[in-house]
């Protein structure tokens, strides 16, 4: 009896997870598609160019400084039963891998000031340099929430955080802000995304927790909600 | 590793491109790249969706058969139906591109590069489920090393292309990649699932 629950509510996490993480991808990639066609409208072919640039070599570095880090975290944390255990492998790999990003932006830093690329660009990397840092605290909080698999919660923070930055970019485009703008409301949007991807996980996991364990599901949670 | 080579295979071109031949013609191959991107969602959602099923048969007994079989039966279907995706793409890509990022932003060389990009779409469909079938089988590094390749010929192939045909040349160089990538894996696939079968 209790294998069958057992695995009735595997299949149910694992569908939940795999359609979560597939309507996120389908979500951020419009969006993305989005925020790109607003560059291109208000800031021309050069301003979409300039924020390709600074993008791409920020994922490059992004997935450079992030050592594998996150993978281990995700498979560590979906090993480890105790949630001291879980809390000990976040408290080692967090500031290892804020770290490492932080070696990223220095080395960012010092890209600026290497002529390859023209001084408007230059400049648009020091921006994406501390950008880095928002960026690797929410990929590797993502990490450890995944690991707990509620990859629900991951890929709603991240539909959230790339709204977030269109609501921003936006105004900040029609301002006349440009490339800078946008690139400073990505960083504010993961900023934001990485302080609520734990405490998320934390209140999706005593929601989820109470659906499962009372015997009416959902029904009885609302039952034993206090009442005015 | 993978996602390292993954992401500087499909992205160091338009570094390369912006240092060479400036913001503008970076942004006339991003605007493409990106709408292309998001064409190329029908293939990674479908794939992505198929590769559960592909990990379980291939723990199963008989299973790397059954996957062999699949791979062979569903490959045709992927090449035509990314195939009629990347004709539609090509007849809209007038019309699509001036309607997402502006009439007035949108260049010939802009629409050019989409309508040479889509084509690497049957190729997106066939590379990934033969790269799912890899990592099915545990090869994973053999996809790593083919990505490596095709990387490295991407990039060497960008510094001949890039001075002389700019954003055109890359979406070339790019849908090369795509076809060689997919020659490479599907080689690969084989021969793994030939040996597993053995």
């Amino acid at each position: 009896m209790n294998q069958a629950v057992g695995s009735q509510r595997a299949t149910l996490r694992v569908g939940r997870n795999a359609a979560a993480r597939l309507s996120a991808q389908v979500g951020t990639k419009l969006l993305s598609l989005l925020l790109v066609a607003l560059v291109t409208r208000y800031e021309g072919s050069a301003g979409l160019g300039r924020y390709v640039l600074i993008t791409t070599i920020v994922g490059l570095t992004a997935a450079v400084s992030d050592l594998g880090l996150g993978t281990f975290l995700t498979r560590e944390v979906a090993r480890e039963r105790s949630a001291t255990g879980r809390r000990l492998l976040l408290g080692h790999l967090l500031p290892l891998r804020m770290a490492s990003a932080a070696l990223g932006t220095g080395l960012l830093l010092v890209l600026t000031w290497v002529p390859i690329f023209p001084g408007g660009i230059r400049r648009l990397f020091s921006l994406g340099a501390l950008y880095l840092l928002p960026n690797a605290a929410m990929a590797i909080l993502g990490s450890f929430v995944t690991g707990r698999q509620r990859m629900d919660i991951t890929s709603f923070i991240d539909v959230i955080a790339r709204m977030l930055t269109l609501a921003g970019a936006v105004p900040a485009l029609a301002a006349g802000l440009g490339v800078f703008g946008v690139l400073a409301c990505t960083a504010a949007a993961d900023g934001v995304g990485s302080s609520s991807t734990v405490p998320s996980s934390v209140a999706g996991n005593c929601c989820l927790a109470c659906v499962l364990l009372r015997p009416n599901g959902p029904a009885s949670c609302r039952m034993h909600t206090p009442s005015p | 590793m993978t996602s390292i080579i993954a992401i500087a295979y499909r992205r160091l071109d338009i570094v390369l491109l912006s240092a060479w031949q400036g913001d503008a013609a970076a942004g006339q191959y991003g605007a493409a790249y990106k709408l292309w991107d998001a064409v190329g969602l029908v293939p990674a959602s479908l794939l992505d969706a198929m590769f559960p099923e592909m990990m379980r048969l291939a723990r199963e007994p008989r299973g790397h058969q059954l996957l062999g079989r699949i791979v062979r039966r569903i490959g045709p279907l992927l090449l035509v139906g990314g195939l009629l995706l990347s004709v539609v793409s090509t007849v809209l890509a007038g019309t699509l591109m001036p309607m997402v990022y502006g009439r007035a932003q949108v260049s010939g060389a802009a629409v050019t590069a989409f309508r040479i990009q889509v084509w690497a779409i049957p190729a997106m469909f066939l590379y990934l489920l033969n790269g799912h079938a890899l990592y099915a089988l545990g090869r994973q590094r053999w996809v790593t090393a083919a990505m490596a390749f095709v990387g490295l010929a991407n990039v060497g192939l960008n510094v001949l292309v890039i001075r002389r045909w700019s954003a055109i040349g890359v979406s070339v160089v790019a849908l090369f990649s795509a076809w060689l990538l997919w020659a490479l894996l599907s080689a690969l696939a084989g021969r793994a699932l030939r040996r597993e079968q053995q």
